[in-house]
């Protein structure tokens, strides 16, 4: 690898962490399309690198979020279950997928995220503390105010299907699949929002861990390139973190939608073999 | 044990797992990238096994000196689950221990599917 080329990618790889972590994604989202399109990896090889740098966002971020008490673990190892299942299948299905067609599937999955960010939050109801189901997985954590919130935890075999779609996402297209986790747990598992996203950042890990083998296995993860993008990604999510009280978190999300529009629509010139 | 006092202890050990792990991984490829920039290598890139990486090492390679970063960034959130094993394992709640004895299932499944 040119160091030129390591510069750029490890620039990339900064936004990627500080944006994931100011808007709440894992950077493959911007990973992937970077290294396919800018820099002309294969689809495989980029997916590889980006599920090491989910990996490397997750640790870095839910060891803070599980020290304040936010992330439930115990919500969030139930999930992993069919998340990581889900991570094992996509890999397998994205190993032997031609990568004009992942390609496709990326830029559909960018246009899903733009709609994700760019409607308007529904109304969630938070679940009461109490066990529900065979599993007590009430939490608790302290708002910034100080106030402490507690709840519970409903519909646990509709989310564990769900996350087993979130799952499939991570494994397939080398993203974390917080997109699909995050409204699940809030919708319909009645977690509250900053719960969901903080154990969606646990989860990422436990996900991508299962996908990262399977490319590892089938020598799809170049040790360079993960690496660069690791080390970036992580650093950048540092500085996110810093960041995101002085941020408008609205406007950056339009702003960003609209990034992924663009990229989506480049994605599938690729996939038609179009873009190189 | 007490959930209050089992839930505190998961936390505790979780965030040391999680924390250790980021730090050794990202000390080893931050030290193998300074040592690929000053002894460029243009063979195989693709991560090394834990044997090849130590040897490797041993080589004065540093190649095996980032495998064996990229391996314990990806075992970290498996570590984290083993922490979690442990301790639901000293409180006695055993359904806690399945779940995390299923998640520890898939991801030897992972290890084991290309066979």
């Amino acid at each position: 690898m040119e160091l030129l080329i390591a510069l750029g990618i490890i620039l990339f790889a900064i936004l990627a962490g500080l944006l994931g972590s100011l808007l709440g994604l894992g950077g493959g989202i911007i990973i992937v399309p970077a290294l396919t399109l800018v820099f002309g990896y294969p689809m495989q090889e980029a997916i590889g690198a980006s599920l090491v740098a989910v990996i490397a966002t997750s640790v870095g971020s839910a060891s803070y979020y599980v020290e304040e008490g936010v992330s439930n673990v115990r919500l969030g190892l139930v999930l992993g279950i069919t998340t990581s299942l889900g991570g094992l299948i996509g890999a397998l299905i994205a190993v032997y997928t031609n990568q004009y067609i992942l390609a496709a599937l990326f830029g559909l999955m960018l246009l899903f995220t733009a709609y994700y960010m760019i409607r308007d939050r529904e109304a969630e109801s938070i679940c009461p503390a109490g066990p529900c189901g065979p599993l007590d997985l009430t939490c608790g954590y302290k708002e910034n105010d100080g106030q402490r919130v507690e709840y519970g935890v409903k519909n646990l075999e509709k989310g564990m299907a769900g996350s087993l779609v979130g799952g499939v996402e991570s494994g397939l297209l080398g993203v974390g699949g917080g997109v699909v986790n995050v409204p699940v747990m809030r919708l319909w598992m009645g977690v509250p929002m900053r719960a969901a996203c903080a154990t969606s950042n646990y989860m990422i890990g436990i996900t991508a861990l299962a996908g990262a083998i399977v490319y590892y296995e089938f020598g799809l993860i170049n040790a360079l390139l993960a690496a660069v993008v690791a080390v970036g990604v992580f650093f950048g999510a540092m500085s996110g973190s810093r960041l995101s009280s002085r941020v408008q978190g609205k406007v950056l999300k339009n702003i960003f939608s609209v990034v992924l529009i663009a990229v989506a629509v480049l994605m599938f010139l690729k996939a038609v073999g179009v873009m190189p | 044990m007490e959930r209050a006092r089992a839930d505190a202890q998961l936390s505790r050990y979780v965030k040391y797992a999680l924390r250790g792990g980021m730090f050794v991984s990202l000390a080893l490829l931050i030290m193998g990238l300074a040592l690929f920039a000053l002894s460029p290598s243009s063979g195989s890139t693709t991560v090394l096994g834990p044997l090849e990486a130590i040897n490797s090492i041993l080589n004065g390679e540093p190649l095996g000196v980032i495998s064996l970063g990229i391996l314990f960034l990806i075992a970290t959130p498996l570590v984290g689950v083993i922490a979690s094993l442990s301790v639901f394992l000293k409180a006695r709640e055993w359904r806690f221990v399945l779940v995390a004895l299923a998640v520890l299932a898939v991801a030897l499944l992972a290890v084991l599917v290309k066979g």
